[in-house]
């Protein structure tokens, strides 16, 4: 295996993307909107209408498992806790899935739809470092993304709520695992599901809707959590991050080993 | 040898595309592989480049086998087939992006990349978007892009469809051109009898799969027909020279003022035109008919009348 060719279709499904924009509008648009358009909504309303608002914020905090809040917050703190650190944590997970999904869906989907893959089959570059290129080029930008995102929105929660906490209140321990183990492996989670999904679908969109089926749980995630019906320990997102990443190496293995040139090509139409 | 193939077969699902081929391609020279749609070339050249598995037999490819050894092989040869370019990417970025994968880095990629552009005359709109360039154009940044390492080995699969004549007449003396710079070979498949005339000094004729003939033109044409024919043509009306000829034992045919006839070897017609000058004939030309790759072509693949040549 050699690191140069895996480089160069890097570079080359990378070149591609930038020039793709329909995936470009979608991979900015979607993190501003979640990680910094709606928190920032949510945050200026609760602070400036707080009297308006807490009367229907009375009833979502009544519903809230308390037990989730740390103790000694007083009413309008644990409502933007709850909000920012608890609620958006799931919303959070959207984006390396999104797009983890993305980016494979154009790479791997992509490149059959558009007729490419032939003339690279080509070249000198063996199956695994075609497969680990393509891997990589989605999952280092999802992964990127979803940091950038994770650290524009600590510093724009910590500042924009400084005046009702008075202290740094973000990240918390969740976070830090859902940034290091969740973020990872659920872009790789959903990458390989676009593969997989490549190898039959015939076109990017058809690949990247049936990925967002992987969106589903996530929303069943952020259901539970905020209604308290499955509360998740700091424990237990760790033990999910880890069985995640587990099943990530089972899927990367079973992809390197069942790659054949021929079934490539073949399986072109 | 650069391509020595020995009773290579593939078999698809549903069809043998192609059947036990037995060919070789000496280095420094241009092989055509002829043959109506179907016939299996695009077939061989993906055996040959070692990206189809061989069904039965096996062939090896600039000294290395095509089932186990591809890697190898694709790295010193270039293809070009009827695959799509990136069209979002410029001509330049498909070109700085194809050399990369040939472990080209830096000023000597960016250099032949220029090279490559200013050949093939695609200076002015070398940045823009591939998807607006037109057919033709496209073509060329293929062809370019097959050429971007310099390989020792060009496979080329029907470089001139849809291009006009003016194009197609550029892109094959760049590729006379090419091939004509030493040890540089190329094995091009096309059913465009004219091209590969001129090109190729070895031709393969192909047809469900299997090799009907292979060889120069020269040798094919011997092959089929073993005698010469030649048309002679008078002042004065053929058919008493006919008659003359005759006499001495020699058959010909009067159509007006020209006389056809076969000859065993092509210096026996000096004696004959001698016999006819002094029997007071007025020669104004004598012409061997020669035969072509179109006569060799439709002797192998008679018209409407595919199936009989299997046999
Ligand atoms: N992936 C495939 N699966 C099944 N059959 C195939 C496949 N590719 C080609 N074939 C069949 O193999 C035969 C040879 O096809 P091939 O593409 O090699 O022909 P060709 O000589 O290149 O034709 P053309 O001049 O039209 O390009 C055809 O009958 C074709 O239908
Ligand atoms: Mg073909």
């Amino acid at each position: 295996m050699n690191w140069q060719n895996i480089k160069a279709v890097f570079y080359k499904d990378w070149r591609e993307l930038l020039k793709s924009r329909q995936a470009m509008v979608t991979l900015i648009m979607v993190p501003v909107i979640l990680m910094i358009i709606l928190p920032a909504g949510i945050i200026i309303s609760t602070m400036v209408k707080s009297d308006y608002l807490t009367d229907k914020n009375a009833q979502f905090m009544q519903y809230f498992p308390q037990n989730l809040l740390p103790p000694g917050l007083d009413e309008l703190q644990k409502l933007l806790y709850a909000m920012l650190v608890i609620f958006n944590a799931p919303l959070f997970l959207l984006i390396p899935i999104m797009a983890a999904s993305i980016i494979a869906a154009n790479s791997f989907a992509g490149e059959k739809e558009r007729k490419t893959l032939e003339g690279l089959l080509y070249t000198p570059v063996t199956d695994k470092e075609l497969v680990l290129g393509k891997i990589l080029v989605a999952l280092a930008p999802a992964i990127l993304i979803s940091w950038l995102c994770f650290l524009v929105y600590g510093i724009m929660v910590n500042a924009m709520t400084y005046e009702v906490f008075h202290r740094l209140f973000f990240p918390t321990d969740m976070w830090i695992v859902l940034v290091l183990l969740l973020v990872p492996g659920m872009s790789f989670l959903s990458l390989s599901i676009v593969v997989a999904v490549s190898q039959r679908a015939s076109g990017t969109w058809e690949a990247q809707q049936i990925s967002a089926l992987l969106v589903l749980p996530v929303i069943a995630f952020l259901i539970s959590q905020s209604t308290g019906i499955f509360y998740v320990s700091l424990l237990g997102m760790i033990i999910i991050g880890l069985v995640i990443l587990l099943i990530d190496a089972a899927i990367f293995f079973w992809i390197v080993k069942s790659l054949d040139r021929e079934r490539m090509l073949t399986k072109l139409v | 040898m650069m391509i020595e193939t020995t009773n290579i077969s593939k078999q698809y699902p549903r069809v043998l595309a192609v059947d036990g081929v037995n060919l070789q391609v000496e280095k420094g020279m241009v092989f055509g592989l002829l043959g109506p749609n179907g016939a299996g070339k695009t077939t061989m050249v993906r055996l040959l480049t070692g990206i189809l598995r061989p069904s039965a037999g096996s062939a090896r490819v600039l000294g290395f086998d095509v089932g186990r050894e591809g890697d190898r092989i694709r790295r010193q040869c270039g293809v070009q087939t009827d695959t799509n370019l990136y069209e979002r990417l410029s001509a330049r970025d498909n070109l700085l992006v194809w050399g990369r994968l040939y472990d080209l880095r830096g000023a000597p990629l960016r250099n032949r990349v220029d090279e490559l552009i200013e050949q093939f005359d695609l200076t002015e709109r070398a940045d823009d978007m591939l998807g607006t360039f037109s057919k033709g154009m496209k073509q060329k940044v293929a062809l370019a892009r097959a050429l971007v390492h310099d390989p020792a080995l060009l496979f080329l699969d029907e470089p001139t469809a849809g291009l006009d004549p003016e194009s197609s007449t550029d892109l094959l003396e760049y590729l006379q051109k090419y091939v004509e710079r030493a040890d540089r070979t190329v094995f091009l498949c096309s059913h465009r009898l004219e091209e590969v005339e001129r090109l190729c000094q070895s031709v393969g004729i192909i047809h469900q799969g299997r090799l009907l003939a292979c060889g120069s033109i020269a040798q094919l044409s011997a092959q089929i027909w073993r005698e010469v024919v030649f048309t002679i043509t008078l002042q004065q009306p053929a058919l008493p020279y006919a008659g003359l000829l005759l006499q001495y034992g020699i058959k010909a045919e009067a159509h007006n003022s020209a006389l056809s006839l076969v000859v065993q070897k092509q210096e026996d017609i000096a004696g004959i035109i001698r016999k006819l000058v002094h029997s007071g004939a007025e020669i104004l030309e004598a012409v061997e008919q020669k035969h072509g790759l179109h006569d060799i072509y439709f002797h192998y693949l008679p018209r409407g009348n595919h199936e009989l040549a299997k046999y």
